[in-house]
Order: structure tokens, then C-alpha cells, then sequence
């Protein structure tokens, strides 16, 4: 954190300088191996760039020649939330724009679990928060709402702000205020976004946080189907499954003894008839975020592989991965085709989270069976060792 | 940091404008008598974020209201002093949310007359208070009353005590019920957690403390992931979410779940 007295230490400035030398040499060195053909190289054939330290310089809005525009002159665009698990719809823009997001905080009681009820403080009365979306370069206004009847005061950090608190100071309002602040999104990726009022960790315990999209300039490759998954872990006076409205249990919260890990804030949000619905062969994108506020996500999707995933929801691309960890606080994106028909079972391999906590959704594929990819049963048969060795004599 | 300037400016002029309803007041009637008030020993207090090379703020013995001024007490103070009314109040002193929940200038509507006064601003909390020859409790003050247990003057030492407070303060009703119901802390002192949150007189100190850059530390703690790093009793989440509160005030702001009691 910065101080506040204004001035700037002298090795501050030494290592600034040193840092911008080497990233000016980096840039003359590296400059013309775009992201753009190392994806391409990767995704069609499979064949990895390993190069390390591959200067990306995705940072670059403000080169862009549209980005150095007034922002007066921006078309004005209202930002659509994607409620999970729909997403929010693509951007679909080839311009830099003037977004406008506005986004409501609540405080109600809901189910976390079929009659277990909770009180949710929320972004737009849902866990998660809505899913922001908007185009690398946007410059993006955003006001945030208290509703009247909230308690508490409420504010919002969006990891993908470069700036103070990522909103946080500039948005802290109280019960029925709003306040607006503006901010250019720097970089592409997917970020979480959270409520950072003291204190802050029940206030994320509580389901306040989300997910903000920020679109690469070229976009992303279509697929048939996007869905927006968030991991949650929640801290109740009751265990799991015990009914009635339950309490907020600060004592289990500071010892990270979660008595629900859920994704989209309902044990039951994507199971059974809210199971996301796909055909065999479909394409899936899952824009995957944790809002912790404690746990660490293994996320994995049983008897799928992911082809490709987004580490951290950054521009590594990783192959071929079986469980991708989703931090606290952080993201990931993965995409697979889904091969065969069959319900497939999102969960957390710490996996005593799935089948005790809630840590469980389903997508489930229908379509016609590929038996050269997947054989069902072929046959059973009755095993016994000992009489195999009988016989065998 | 403008809009503490804005509240400065605004304190200032609300000052001013209680002398006057005060002075006012004194040609038309005698102050009302007011609810009943109980004498707390001073002592020093621990804020949840002290400045540091402080010393703990020291409190003078003084007197507290026992219960919070309630919708019937403010309304036949606005009958008293109709500047104070909804329709006759300058914007700058209690903004669009002031009394917005009454049915008219002297007309409660449906709000239980029992139930604790709120939607209003704190320059109304502070003309309240000062008509009665009281004044808003500090920072300090409130803390300290609010600190003590069912027992004895310190709550932590009594078990189960932060739970008790937090689970009081996180599940008020949307609309709070009569005042008086719930049990007296030790003080004799009723409805500090349960009810509504309370105006204190230097509500600005949970931003402002006089130092800017501590000022802006404070807040900065208080709304950013820092959080409670600088705080001396970390797992005080109740007290977290009324520093919190506190530090986003303004004096023109005011809310179904805000109200006030006087000090004295």
C-alpha cells in the first residue's frame, strides 16, 4: 500500500527505472512474437510453446490508437449482467466503449440447501454476483447501490481495476446511497470481484463477490456453450444439513471449518433439473471463479478432461488438465468438448466437500453414445480368485 | 479527501444551526424532560483502531440515555420545533431520506410510536439533543457503555459475549420493533446491539482523526483488504461492521436502521 505522504522514496524511483530498461529491451528483443501466433501454434496443433518469460505485453491498452480517445467521444454501452449460471453475453464489439455497469448490494435470507436458509448479503440478490462483462481498453463507469433496507454498509474491490482498492474506498456507501467511480480495464482476463468492508472476510463469507470479465481486443473462438461457476465456502452455527435459518459462525470461519462448500451459493443450484443442459459434442467454456473467502478450489469435472485451461485466468494456457486449483480470490477458465452422453459431476476433489459439504453441480449431455470413445458395461461376470485356482489344476 | 472537508463545512454549519434551534427554544419552552439517564463511570477506552503513540482515550465520567429517543419523542420534538420539520429542513442539514417513512410533517403514519426515532440526519440527532440540554454521546462514550457485558463493565471477560453481540447486531428486524425489550447491560442501558445502529457525536473520527494521514490509514483499514491489520482486537467482527458503518457517514445521511440516544 502506498503512503499517503506524497513523496516518492528515492530506490522506489532506482527500481522503476530498472524495471522500464528492462522491459524496453524485452519489447525490442520479443516484441514481434505476438500472443495472438502462440495461441494459434497452440490450440491448432496441440504443439506447446514453452518458451518462459515470454513477454506477452498484453497491457498494452493506452498504445491502441482507439484507446488514446477522449472518453467523452466513447459510445455509451449499458454493461448486461450474466447471472450464474448463465454469463454475461459476449461483448461483440471491435471498439473501445464507454460501459456503464450498475450493480444493486442486498441483504436477504435465502436456502443454501433444501430448507436450510442463510442471510445472504449479495451483489444483484444472487451468489455469486452477477457476471460483469466488458472489452480490454473499456473504460468503464461503474456505480454501485445500497439497497435501503441493508443493514450495513457495503463496498466493492473488482480485481480487475488497476488503482486503489480496486474501487474499494471509492465505493464504500451506506443503506440506500450509491456511489459511482470510473476506471479503464488495463488488463484482459477474468477477475473476481468482491465486498472489502471490515470486516471484510465475513462480508465474503456472507456471498458477496462475483466475477468481471474483461475480453481480449480479438475476442475469444466461439463455443456452444459458456456457463459461470462460482465456488463459495460458508460458516454456519448448524452442520451441514441441519434446517432452519442459520447463523453466521464467525469462531468456524476464522478456523476454516466450512460447514457448506458450494458452488453458485445452493448445494442443490446445479443439480437435478438446474443441471446445465448440453449435447454430445458440444464445445464448453466454464468461467470458473472462488470467492473463498477460505478454501482453495480442486476443481474438476469427473470423467471429463479439460482440453485447455486458463491458469489462473491468465494467458497461460495449460493442456490436457484433469483438476485445475482455483484460489481464494481468484480464477480459472476451462474448455472441453464433451465427448459422449452421460452425467458429468462438477466438484471439488478435496472430495469430502462434494459429497459432505455441497461441493457438487452436473452437466449433463444427452445425445448418441460413441462406444469407440466410451464402451459401456460390455459384461459382468462373477470373480473369485480361489476357484479361478481350482479350476486352473 | 473532499467530502470530509464537505462534513467539516457541514458540522460547522450544523453547530451553529443547533445553537440557534437551541436559543430558540429556550424563548419558547423549557427543554423536555426526556427519558431516563444513567451515570457511567468514565475510563479509558480502546477504540478498535487507536493512533498510534496514543495513549487510550481517556472518558470522563458522564450520563447516558437509557433507552434511544423514540418516533413519539422525536415527533413532539419537531412539534416544538418545526424548523426541524420534514418540508422545513434545508437540504444541507438532513437529506432526501429524512423522516421519509412519516406520513407527513407531524404524522408518524404507520411507524410504531414506541420504536426507536430513525431517518435522521445527525445535525436533527445532535437539534434533538441539544432542545433537551443534552448533547450526542461520543465515540468514546458509546463504545465504552457498549462494551460491557450483562455482568459486570467488560463483555469480553463474560463467555459467549462477541457471539451474543454479533449475532444481536447482524440479525435486526428490517424494521425495528419497540424499544426497552431486550435485556439491560450492565450499565442499565438498553438496545446498543439489537435494535438500530446510533449517531455519535464525532462520527466523523472513524474517518477523521485529525492526523490526515492517519485519517486516511484508518479508512483505508477499514474498506480495503488490509482490513484489520491495524485493529487491536481482530476477532471483534461486531464492533468491525460499527466502525464501518460509522466511517461512511455523513452529516446529512440518514436511514431506516440508524437512530440516536443523548448523553449528557
Amino acid at each position: 500500500m502506498r503512503n499517503n505522504s506524497g513523496s516518492i522514496p528515492l530506490n522506489v524511483i532506482f527500481i522503476a527505472a530498472a524495471a522500464f530498461v528492462a522491459l524496453a529491451v524485452g519489447v525490442a528483443l520479443y516484441g514481434d512474437r505476438t500472443p495472438a501466433s502462440a495461441g494459434q501454434g497452440a490450440t491448432d496443433g496441440h504443439v506447446h510453446d514453452l518458451t518462459i518469460n515470454q513477454p506477452t505485453l498484453q497491457k498494452v491498452a493506452l498504445n491502441d490508437p482507439e484507446d488514446s480517445l477522449p472518453v467523452d467521444e466513447l459510445p455509451i454501452v449499458k454493461g448486461v449482467l450474466g447471472y450464474a449460471p448463465n454469463v454475461a453475453p459476449p461483448v461483440n464489439r471491435d471498439y473501445r466503449a464507454h460501459v456503464q455497469v450498475e450493480l444493486e448490494v442486498t441483504e436477504l435470507v435465502k436456502e443454501i440447501a433444501p430448507g436450510v436458509e442463510y442471510r445472504f448479503w449479495t451483489f444483484g440478490d444472487t451468489v455469486p454476483g452477477p457476471m460483469i462483462r466488458v472489452r480490454h481498453g473499456d473504460y468503464v463507469t461503474f456505480t454501485l447501490q445500497n439497497h435501503p433496507s441493508s443493514m450495513m454498509p457495503h463496498n466493492i474491490d473488482l480485481h480487475a481495476v488497476s488503482g486503489q482498492g480496486g474501487g474499494a474506498e471509492a465505493t464504500l456507501i451506506s443503506p440506500g446511497q450509491q456511489a459511482t467511480f470510473a476506471f479503464t480495464a488495463l488488463n484482459p482476463g477474468v477477475y473476481i470481484y468482491h465486498c472489502a468492508t471490515a470486516p471484510v472476510g465475513m462480508h465474503i463469507a456472507n456471498g458477496m463477490y462475483g466475477l468481471i470479465v474483461v475480453e481480449p481486443k480479438e475476442g475469444w473462438a466461439e463455443v456452444d456453450h459458456e456457463f459461470y461457476v462460482v465456488q463459495g465456502d460458508f460458516y454456519t452455527k448448524g452442520d451441514f444439513g441441519e434446517k432452519g435459518l442459520q447463523e453466521f459462525d464467525m469462531q468456524r470461519a476464522i478456523d476454516e471449518d466450512a460447514a457448506y462448500v458450494v458452488f453458485n451459493g445452493n448445494v442443490e443450484s446445479m443439480t437435478g433439473d438446474n443441471a446445465l443442459f448440453v449435447e454430445a459434442g458440444d464445445t464448453v467454456r466454464l468461467f470458473l471463479g472462488n470467492g473463498g473467502p477460505n478454501l482453495s478450489s480442486s476443481f474438476h469435472v469427473i470423467g471429463e478432461i479439460f482440453d485447455e485451461v486458463w491458469v489462473e485466468a491468465g494467458d497461460l494456457k495449460n493442456y490436457n488438465v484433469q483438476t485445475t486449483l482455483i484460489p481464494a480470490g481468484g480464477a480459472a477458465v476451462a474448455e472441453f468438448t464433451i465427448d459422449v452422453p452421460g452425467t458429468y459431476n462438477m466438484v471439488d476433489h478435496a472430495i469430502f466437500r462434494a459429497f459432505n459439504k455441497g461441493a457438487i453441480g452436473q452437466i449433463v449431455a444427452v445425445g448418441d453414445e460413441n462406444a469407440s470413445i466410451f464402451s459401456d458395461r460390455i459384461s459382468i461376470a462373477p470373480y473369485d480368485p480361489d476357484a479361478a485356482e481350482t479350476t486352473g489344476r | 479527501m473532499t467530502h470530509v472537508l464537505r462534513f467539516l463545512i457541514g458540522l460547522t454549519l450544523g453547530l451553529a444551526a443547533t445553537q440557534l434551534a437551541a436559543a430558540r427554544a429556550q424563548g419558547a419552552q423549557p427543554a423536555a424532560p426526556g427519558p431516563a439517564m444513567v451515570e457511567i463511570p468514565g475510563g479509558p477506552v480502546e477504540l478498535l483502531f487507536p493512533v498510534e503513540g496514543e495513549e487510550p482515550v481517556e472518558v470522563a465520567p458522564f450520563r447516558i440515555d437509557v433507552l434511544p429517543v423514540t418516533n413519539a419523542e422525536f415527533l413532539a420534538f419537531v412539534e416544538a420545533h418545526p424548523e426541524w420539520a420534514r418540508s422545513a429542513v434545508p437540504q444541507v442539514f438532513a437529506g432526501p431520506g429524512y423522516l421519509a417513512g412519516w406520513a407527513g410533517d407531524l404524522d408518524l403514519g404507520a411507524l410504531d410510536p414506541a420504536a426507536p426515532a430513525t431517518q435522521v440526519s445527525w445535525f436533527a440527532a445532535a437539534a434533538y439533543c441539544e432542545a433537551r440540554g443534552a448533547r450526542l454521546p461520543t465515540e468514546a462514550e458509546w463504545e465504552l457503555v457498549a462494551s460491557a457485558g450483562l455482568e459486570g463493565p467488560r463483555g469480553v471477560d463474560e463467555p459467549g459475549y462477541r457471539e451474543r453481540v454479533l449475532t444481536l447486531t447482524t440479525n435486526r428486524a428490517p424494521v425495528p420493533g419497540p424499544v426497552g425489550q431486550g435485556e439491560p447491560n450492565h450499565y442499565g442501558v438498553h438496545d446498543l446491539h439489537g435494535l438500530v445502529w446510533e449517531w455519535v457525536f464525532d462520527v466523523g473520527s472513524s474517518m477523521a482523526t485529525g492526523d490526515s494521514r492517519s485519517e486516511g490509514d484508518r479508512r483505508l483499514q477499514l474498506v480495503c483488504g488490509g482490513g484489520s491489520a491495524g485493529a487491536v482486537d481482530k476477532s471483534d467482527y461486531a464492533a468491525f461492521l460499527r466502525y464501518a458503518f460509522r466511517s461512511g457517514l455523513e452529516g446529512g445521511y440518514s436511514s431506516g436502521g440508524l437512530g440516536f440516544r443523548c448523553a449528557g
